[in-house]
């Protein structure tokens, strides 16, 4: 479900589990926010380079594509992919050697463990990044 | 008769002197026998009638050379009378003594013969005795003296006298025996003297007499007293027994050899095997007396022979003259034990066999001990040779002296191509650096050195290694070789990385129903789902709560692993730690009013920034914060400092090796019991008052703080005083910016 806000912002969640997607879906609309939505890294990568979303939260362990592969396929699709902010929501934790080699080499702008967050704080940071000052592009 | 002398009267006037014992006759002017009486005619060996009107000289042809004529004729010429005692040696050559008186007379001469030969023989005899006695004196190998009782001067000495002493006969006779100084010892003079007093003479008396150059000799002197014409005499002879005590002394020291050495001696007939002698070490080995050994032979003593052997034993000292071997003795009290024996047939009077009996037990204890550790080393050098890991033997320069199986198998490297050179063979993929660390830990710190390594196969193939080598040092401390481990742990990477992956894999699969627990609660309790009632609210708050603390308890157990694995990654990154003590305090803010404990946070100014790992910073304060909280009672005082610790400053006992922050968490809490201390940092222990306290606490915190701060090459300790407080001090070194 999506809104037709003309300027709403638009959040593209790539989460395969259906409850925490849903409570996510739940959250950002109640934050005035326009919701797109994807199970894994292949559906994410479609939705992500046919619409064009202002922000994307992203899984990792996924099906299919897992979140990481999909970032570097985005990263490397163009200067939009390149650039777009990517909020990593996972259950994985940072202080692993996997997840910090692809922190640094895929740029996310935050990695959040969702145990670890009410949903009003993921909310909260997504409104922070989206009304941050535009970064120049890495 | 013819010419009868006319002095006598008748012819029986002559016969009267036929009577007398001595021979009377009478010679005329010519020679010729006139007169004769029996004795004469006895004395001259013929009939009487034979003589008579016969000259001498035609009777007794060749008289005119004997003495007898001699005197005749100078009483016949001279006319003087002569007394003389002459001897006559009879044609039939038998010898006999006269004492002749002859007298001149008108009609010749007048000879009274007196047989005198017995006398003579007798006074012949006793010169003949003297003559032997002096030779016997004088030849006599024995000092012989004779000496006045009345003056103690010496009378006579003989020649084996002046031999022995130096003295001639004429330096001693007339002098005493003290003005010579011949005895060595004056009391052995005076004792000497006194039994010669008491008992008249003295046997054997030993004693040491001065020789005239000063020297002495041994003798054993003996005396007696007689009586010399009338005179006390004392006969002396001293026999030199210097030869004899030397022979005493060679005889004393050999026994003393004998018995001072520490081998047995044994000596045996040969025949018999019985002990003959046999030395104290024997005796004293053995446990039996000298003389109960003299009673037995070697077959009661020896335990460790059969017949066959000791007959082919003695076939061979018969027949080499010696023989070694080894056998058995049985002591007295029954033990035995094992014996070489060196035996030698010697010829003296007879022949004896002399053995000598060495006690090899320690010997054989040390043959024994030798031959078990040769087992031991085959032993050693097997497990080394058959062992998993590769083991290798290097020299002080690292040139390898030895290598096991698995070194070649592991590496594809035959021990030829490895032996002699250096691990490079196969090492040689780390960086230099690597290596001169490793060189400078083993080379000149001497220490131990490990680490994990890639090395290199034969085929090129690189594999993960883990290593431990150790230097070998002699005794003056110097590095004599170095031993190396090497264990391939590529597969146990490999496990190891699948490890971190389950785990990563399990937190993700635990959080995500977690996450949708806490999220839903929260927007329940938020009213997203409509306004709930009190009731409600209080409801999904205990589900939202329960649902934290099993995040946490998730988080817990995942640290937990994570360092157990070593797969935690420090990931140290500039750290505000008084922010971060104040957000830990905050996390507690609710016991903390609802206990109204005072909180003090001192963090210092200016402290040098810390560049640390935030999660393991956090995970500490929290646990050593919430700790101070929970066991503290109602208006209690927690402290929390955070302050620059230099190198070398000392805090509570301990030295800061490096550049440290020191974070000081104290408290007014229960305190840890003593018996509890030293394992209060245990996985799962809980101070037995911390349980009574609170019987929730899962005996994590400390435990997981402790191997946080030791990955970070920290230290955690802290004191306490039960009842009254205690302090964590938390030591983490400053990485450099």
């Amino acid at each position: 479900m999506t809104t037709d806000t003309p300027d709403a912002k638009k959040v593209l969640v790539i989460e395969d589990d259906e409850p925490t997607l849903k409570a996510l879906r739940i959250v950002l609309e109640g934050a005035g926010l326009t919701v797109l939505e994807a199970a894994n890294g292949i559906g994410g990568l479609t939705v992500a380079l046919a619409d064009l979303p202002d922000i994307i939260l992203l899984d990792i362990l996924m099906p299919v594509m897992d979140g990481w592969e999909m970032l570097r396929q985005l990263r490397e699709s163009g200067d939009w992919g390149k650039c777009v902010p990517v909020v990593i929501l996972t259950n994985l934790s940072a202080d692993e050697d996997k997840q910090i080699r692809n922190i640094a080499a895929l740029g996310p702008s935050y990695f959040m463990v969702k145990a670890d967050w009410k949903a009003e704080g993921v909310v909260d940071k997504v409104l922070e990044i989206l009304s941050a000052e535009k970064v120049p592009c890495p | 008769m013819n010419d009868t002398p006319p002095l006598v009267h008748g012819h029986d006037g002559w016969n009267i002197l036929d009577g007398l014992l001595e021979g009377c006759m009478i010679i005329d002017r010519d020679w010729r026998y006139v007169y004769l009486n029996d004795a004469a005619a006895r004395h001259g060996h013929v009939e009487k009638g034979s003589l008579i009107g016969h000259t001498m000289l035609e009777k007794y042809p060749g008289v005119e050379g004997s003495g007898i004529f001699a005197m005749y004729k100078k009483c016949m010429e001279g006319r003087t009378a002569g007394h003389e005692e002459m001897s006559y040696t009879f044609p039939d050559g038998s010898v006999e003594w006269y004492e002749f008186s002859v007298n001149p007379i008108p009609e010749g001469i007048f000879v009274l013969s007196v047989d005198i030969t017995e006398r003579k023989r007798a006074e012949e005899g006793a010169r003949l005795s003297r003559e032997k006695f002096t030779a016997a004196f004088n030849a006599s190998p024995d000092l012989m003296a004779i000496t006045g009782v009345s003056d103690g001067k010496i009378l006579e000495v003989n020649e084996s006298y002046s031999r022995m002493l130096g003295y001639s006969r004429d330096e001693s006779v007339g002098k005493t025996t003290a003005e010579l100084s011949i005895w060595a010892d004056a009391a052995d003079r005076e004792r000497f003297v006194a039994v010669l007093e008491k008992d008249g003479q003295v046997i054997d008396f030993e004693t040491m007499l001065r020789r005239k150059d000063g020297t002495t000799v041994m003798v054993t002197d003996s005396a007696r007293v007689f009586d010399l014409q009338g005179e006390k005499c004392i006969f002396s002879t001293a026999h030199d027994i210097t030869d004899r005590k030397r022979a005493e002394r060679e005889l004393r020291l050999f026994r003393s050899l004998l018995d001072s050495s520490s081998d047995g001696i044994e000596v045996m007939d040969p025949n018999t095997l019985g002990f003959v002698d046999v030395n104290e070490a024997e005796c004293r080995e053995l446990g039996y007396s000298r003389g109960e050994l003299l009673s037995m032979h070697a077959t009661d003593i020896d335990s460790g022979m059969d017949e066959e052997r000791r007959s082919s034993i003695d076939a061979q000292v018969r027949k080499a003259g010696k023989a070694k071997f080894e056998t058995e003795h049985r002591r007295k009290d029954g033990t035995i034990f094992p014996v070489e024996i060196n035996v030698t047939l010697v010829e003296l009077d007879k022949p004896y066999i002399l053995s000598v009996v060495r006690d090899i037990t320690e010997r054989k204890a040390e043959e024994k001990m030798l031959r078990e550790s040769a087992e031991e080393l085959k032993k050693y050098k097997m497990a080394v040779e058959a062992a998993s890991d590769n083991i290798i033997l290097t020299d002080r320069e690292g040139v390898v002296l030895y290598v096991n199986k698995n070194t070649s198998s592991l590496t594809g490297y035959a021990k030829e191509e490895i032996l002699g050179k250096t691990a490079s063979v196969w090492g040689g993929q780390m960086p230099k650096e690597f290596y001169e660390g490793m060189w400078k830990t083993l080379g000149e710190e001497k220490k131990p050195f490990s680490a994990e390594v890639v090395n290199r196969r034969k085929d090129g193939r690189l594999y993960d290694a883990e290593i431990h080598i150790s230097p070998v040092l002699d005794e003056s401390g110097e590095v004599r070789y170095f031993i190396g481990v090497e264990r391939d742990i590529t597969k146990a990477k490999e496990i190891d990385t699948a490890k971190s992956e389950f785990i990563s894999l399990a937190s993700h699969q635990m959080r995500t129903p977690l996450t949708a627990i806490n999220w839903y609660s929260e927007m329940l309790i938020g009213g997203d789902a409509g306004e709930l009632n009190a009731k409600q609210k209080e409801y999904f708050e205990a589900i939202y709560g329960a649902s934290q603390q099993m995040n946490e308890i998730i988080k817990t157990f995942l640290h937990i692993l994570r360092l157990e694995t070593g797969s935690v990654a420090m990931n140290p990154v500039p750290v505000d730690l008084g922010e971060m003590v104040r957000l830990t305090v905050e996390e507690s803010k609710l016991p903390i009013d609802k206990k109204r404990l005072r909180m003090r946070e001192q963090v210092q100014e200016a402290l040098p920034p810390l560049k640390i790992d935030s999660e393991l910073v956090r995970v500490v304060l929290q646990n050593l914060i919430s700790n101070a909280v929970k066991y503290t009672p109602d208006d209690g005082e927690v402290a929390i400092s955070v302050e620059n610790a230099a190198r070398g400053s000392v805090i509570a006992g301990k030295t800061a090796e490096e550049d440290s922050i020191l974070v000081s968490v104290r408290d007014t809490g229960i305190g840890i019991p003593e018996a509890d201390r030293d394992k209060i940092f245990t996985k799962f222990f809980r101070a037995g008052n911390a349980k009574t306290w609170d019987p929730n606490g899962n005996g994590l915190g400390l435990y997981m703080a402790n191997r946080m701060i030791h990955t970070a090459k920290g230290t955690l300790w802290f004191a306490s005083e039960e009842g009254r407080g205690t302090t964590f001090y938390a030591l983490l070194p400053r990485e450099e910016l």
